[in-house]
């Protein structure tokens, strides 16, 4: 795998260049300069490719010769083990400790966003990418709404530490087209009641029910990522594809990338699952069952198109009660995802309150019934 | 000589106005929520007795008079006995010992009263009954630790004939002197009962006995009464937040993802075979079960304003 770090420098001012999702376009934070992708392509075409990118091969801590090695690498490496690699900011020289799945990330000193191009490449390198369609500033407000409504939350939940937790995270997706057939034999079940005289009537009809259909899947997305959730993930459902474009390793600048550690053979049977479910659906939609019995399916996926994407999602997590919490937000629709856990001394309070409302109100209704009854 | 007429006018007309007032004191009868009360003659300012059914000579009433007469003096309170003389349902029986308290007494509210109603029809099944009103409330009546005019009634009642058989003065004379001993117990030894309360309409306070010397004013009523109300409010509450916490709980948690129904569309599903072939048919029938309305619930009597009484039969 290549060791080479990227990071992508404003053409004015060769200061850090970032992708702002509010603004849609490249933009620096010190000559506040701001770049389409366009503009930059043709930027990077006229400058032969190489003025506009600092593209820099590192040593990760294993290529550096043992004798070579510091205390302190040594025991880094010891720390991290196999998982944790080490890179060499450009920008200030740093020492960048990631995960192996880390694609991008930046840089903890000087806040340099890089991008691991040895994760984005070859048979890592994402088809198609959505970018990020709003700034973290957003995602606080979508989250901090969305907390609020719950109000027995616990108390440090939306504190600002726990806030700045959000990260702008692009998720490894695999998405599948499927075009699927379908044979089902079940007994369906219908029931209608009536009344007649001093009887009531309950007829039950069961029926051999055969099904035979095509269904065609477009776009059924697995994350390629065992760090969140797979239901987390599923519940901030659907990205809108037709907002994707083509694998520009610079929308990545400036947020947290992964590269995908579950293979598309390994999402297979959750893609299948979630297709042949909803197909049975469809078989008996609209017939008027009840209930279907002894229902026996054979499922065949006839023609299967893999797209390897990078999607975009507002990340935290959220330690309570020695629980660690996820919570996700659609960087493009705006869906909001996760389990606010519910404060028992919160809850307990309110259980109470309302307890000696109930009472104290009782109370001064017979009170007040009595005073004027009286 | 006109001067001399006016004069003589205004004598009579002072004449008249005061033998009419004598007459109408004299005479007048003591009615309140449509009972009366025929004046014995004999009555004082706290103390009565009637017979209704002249079971008794002019001697044994006196004796009688005199015995409530000494009750009332010794209790402080207004003391009514009413040996009846015919039949009368519970609820009149009640009805006339409430009357007799609030209508024969005019300082009842001040003082506090006892009637007494001793059922001597001698056809039906005998009832009597006392009642208390406003302070005498507080030393015979009502408290969830009992009913002291029960108590009294049950205690006279061993005295008095079983419905329907031959009256004797004397078994009578000795159940009033029951009646009085407990009285006079309750109010001089025993004091008043705690917990006990009557509520007086008029300054619209509850007058509530704290132990059994003292008096509390309160426009609440007592503790006990609350106390049911309260563990009622409670149990009401534990259903309500029963549910609140089954739903809150509910609301927190995560919620489910939607299927792939999103990711395909109608044009897209295309069923090639659809047979649905009926293989039974199976009618279950069930009589429609016939709920019997229950009997009209009878309202549960309210307090009345402090009385109380004790009944036996």
């Amino acid at each position: 795998m290549s060791n080479e770090i990227k990071s992508y420098h404003c053409p004015n001012c060769m200061a850090d260049l970032k992708y702002s999702p509010d603004k849609q376009k490249f933009a620096c934070d010190f000559c506040l300069s701001e770049f389409t992708e366009e503009e930059l392509l043709k930027f990077w075409n006229r400058m032969g490719g190489a003025a506009d990118e600092e593209v820099t091969n590192t040593q990760t801590a294993a290529d550096i010769p043992e004798m070579d090695k510091s205390p302190e690498q040594r025991q880094a490496e010891d720390e991290f083990g196999e998982n944790a690699q080490l890179y060499l900011c450009p920008n200030c020289g740093a020492e960048i400790i990631c995960e192996e799945t880390t694609a991008s990330t930046t840089c903890y000193y000087c806040h340099n966003p890089v991008i691991l191009k040895g994760r984005v490449d070859g048979s890592y390198r994402p088809s198609r990418v959505i970018p990020f369609k709003f700034g973290r500033d957003r995602a606080v407000e979508i989250f901090t709404k969305w907390v609020k409504k719950k109000k027995l939350r616990p108390k440090d939940m939306l504190s600002v530490a726990q806030l700045s937790k959000l990260t702008g995270l692009y998720v490894p997706f695999w998405v599948a087209d499927a075009d699927t057939s379908t044979h089902i034999e079940a007994t369906g079940v219908k029931t209608r009641s009536w009344t007649s005289g001093e009887y009531n009537y309950r007829e039950v009809k069961r029926f051999s029910v055969v099904r035979d259909l095509d269904v065609d899947y477009y776009g059924v997305p697995a994350d390629g990522s065992q760090k969140i959730e797979d239901s987390l993930m599923e519940a901030i459902e659907p990205f809108d594809y037709k907002q994707a474009k083509e694998f520009n390793m610079a929308y990545l600048s400036g947020f947290m990338a992964d590269k995908y550690d579950v293979d598309k053979d390994a999402v297979l049977p959750r893609i299948k699952q979630r297709m042949f479910e909803n197909t049975a659906n469809e078989a008996f939609s609209g017939n008027g069952y009840s209930k279907i019995e002894s229902k026996k399916q054979w499922d065949r996926i006839n023609r299967l198109n893999w797209n390897y994407m990078l999607l975009p999602v507002w990340f935290m997590t959220y330690e309570y009660k020695g629980k660690i919490l996820e919570y996700v937000i659609n960087g493009q629709t705006e869906k909001i995802s996760g389990e606010v856990p519910l404060s028992k001394s919160k809850l307990s309070l309110f259980l109470l309150m309302l307890t000696a409302l109930i009472t104290g109100g009782l109370m001064l209704l017979i009170y007040l019934g009595e005073f004027f009854l009286s | 000589m006109k001067k001399k007429a006016a004069r003589i006018l205004s004598v009579l007309v002072i004449l008249v106005t005061v033998a009419s007032a004598f007459c109408i004191s004299v005479s007048a009868d003591y009615t309140y929520d449509g009972y009366t009360f025929p004046d014995t003659g004999k009555i004082s300012q706290n103390a009565y007795y009637y017979d209704e059914s002249h079971t008794f000579s002019d001697e044994e009433v006196a004796k009688i008079n005199e015995l409530v007469q000494d009750t009332a003096d010794r209790t402080g309170f207004n003391v009514g006995v009413f040996t009846a003389g015919r039949s009368r349902s519970d609820n009149s029986v009640e009805e006339v010992a409430i009357a007799g308290c609030k209508g024969i007494f005019p300082n009842n509210r001040i003082k506090g009263s006892v009637f007494f109603y001793i059922d001597l029809d001698g056809y039906t099944e005998a009832y009597d009954y006392i009642y208390a009103d406003y302070d005498a409330v507080l030393y015979y009546t009502g408290s969830s630790f009992g009913n002291r005019c029960r108590r009294i009634t049950q205690a006279c009642q061993k005295s008095f004939p079983p419905g329907g058989s031959k009256v004797e003065f004397s078994d009578i004379y000795e159940g009033l002197q029951t009646f009085s001993r407990y009285l006079i117990d309750y109010k001089k030894e025993t004091g008043m009962e705690k917990g006990a309360y009557y509520y007086d309409s008029q300054e619209k306070m509850f007058h509530i006995a704290t132990s059994s010397k003292d008096v509390t004013i309160s426009f609440l009523k007592p503790y006990d009464h609350w106390k049911i109300v309260l563990i009622f409010g409670l149990v009401l509450s534990i259903i309500v937040c029963l549910f609140v916490a089954t739903g809150t709980v509910k609301k927190y948690k995560f919620k489910e993802t939607p299927g792939a129904s999103i990711y395909t569309s109608k044009n897209n599903i295309h069923i090639r075979t659809q047979t649905d072939t009926l293989i039974s048919t199976n009618v279950y029938k069930t009589r429609i079960s016939s709920s019997s309305g229950g009997g009209g619930g009878h309202g549960g009597g309210g307090h009345s304003s402090g009385g109380g009484g004790g009944s036996h039969r």
